[in-house]
């Protein structure tokens, strides 16, 4: 098995609806980059880390 | 993107219209909800409305600030951004339904104020301005006047 394969797969919803999916180490930029690109928002990798749930 | 709460002292809050089959509609990278954008100590709101909407959406055909009020952490500057009728074509868009403003009395504020209602003094205000502003009326096309003529001018307020 993969290392990807055995990394838990999670998500975090920004309240645009935007609904963004990954291991944590791809989740965290790809939150980052929403945030800075939709919102002007600096998000920190403890903030997204605190917001990102398993996915259902 | 809200769950983080807003970091600088100005949140502007966004609504993206376009005009499609002669009828106004609100659209944008949030759909027809408000599109929340942090501005900084540093920055311009007006530059950073105008620049994460030409990023995400295209050059839009007019920015423009209608109203503040009280937000949480600080204070929501309402903008309209206006795009061109097939202007970010994939994004879906829902017609605009008129509403009745959020008026306070001389001494206190609206206890609630709905974002149709937002929208609805955005439209008055550039009601006004189609009629006050040179640059403005040169803005819109002729549909965007005729969907205009139905709203009271307004100039620019605090909401709350």
């Amino acid at each position: 098995m993969s290392k990807k394969g055995q990394e838990a797969v999670m998500v975090v919803q920004c309240a645009c609806g935007v609904l963004m999916r990954g291991t944590l180490e791809e989740l965290v930029p790809i939150v980052q980059t929403h945030a800075r690109e939709s919102h002007n928002m600096r998000v920190s990798r403890e903030d997204v880390l605190s917001r990102a749930r398993p996915e259902a | 993107m809200q769950p983080w709460g807003t970091e600088g002292p100005v949140q502007a809050e966004v609504f993206v219209v376009r005009l499609r089959d002669g009828k106004l509609e609100l659209t944008g990278p949030c759909g027809a909800d408000a599109w929340y954008i942090e501005s900084h100590d540093e920055d311009d709101p007006m530059e950073i409305v105008k620049r994460l909407s030409t990023n995400l959406i295209g050059p839009p055909l007019l920015v423009h600030s209608t109203s503040w009020r009280r937000g949480k952490g600080g204070v929501l500057l309402s903008f309209l951004v206006i795009i061109g009728e097939e202007q970010a074509a994939t994004l879906a868009g829902v017609p605009i339904t008129r509403a009745e403003l959020a008026r306070n009395s001389a001494t206190e504020a609206a206890k609630g104020i709905g974002s149709n209602q937002v929208v609805e003094h955005a439209l008055r205000h550039m009601a006004w301005l189609a009629q006050d502003d040179p640059a403005v009326r040169a803005a819109l096309s002729p549909g965007w006047v005729a969907a205009l003529a139905g709203y009271v001018p307004e100039p620019f307020r605090h909401l709350s």
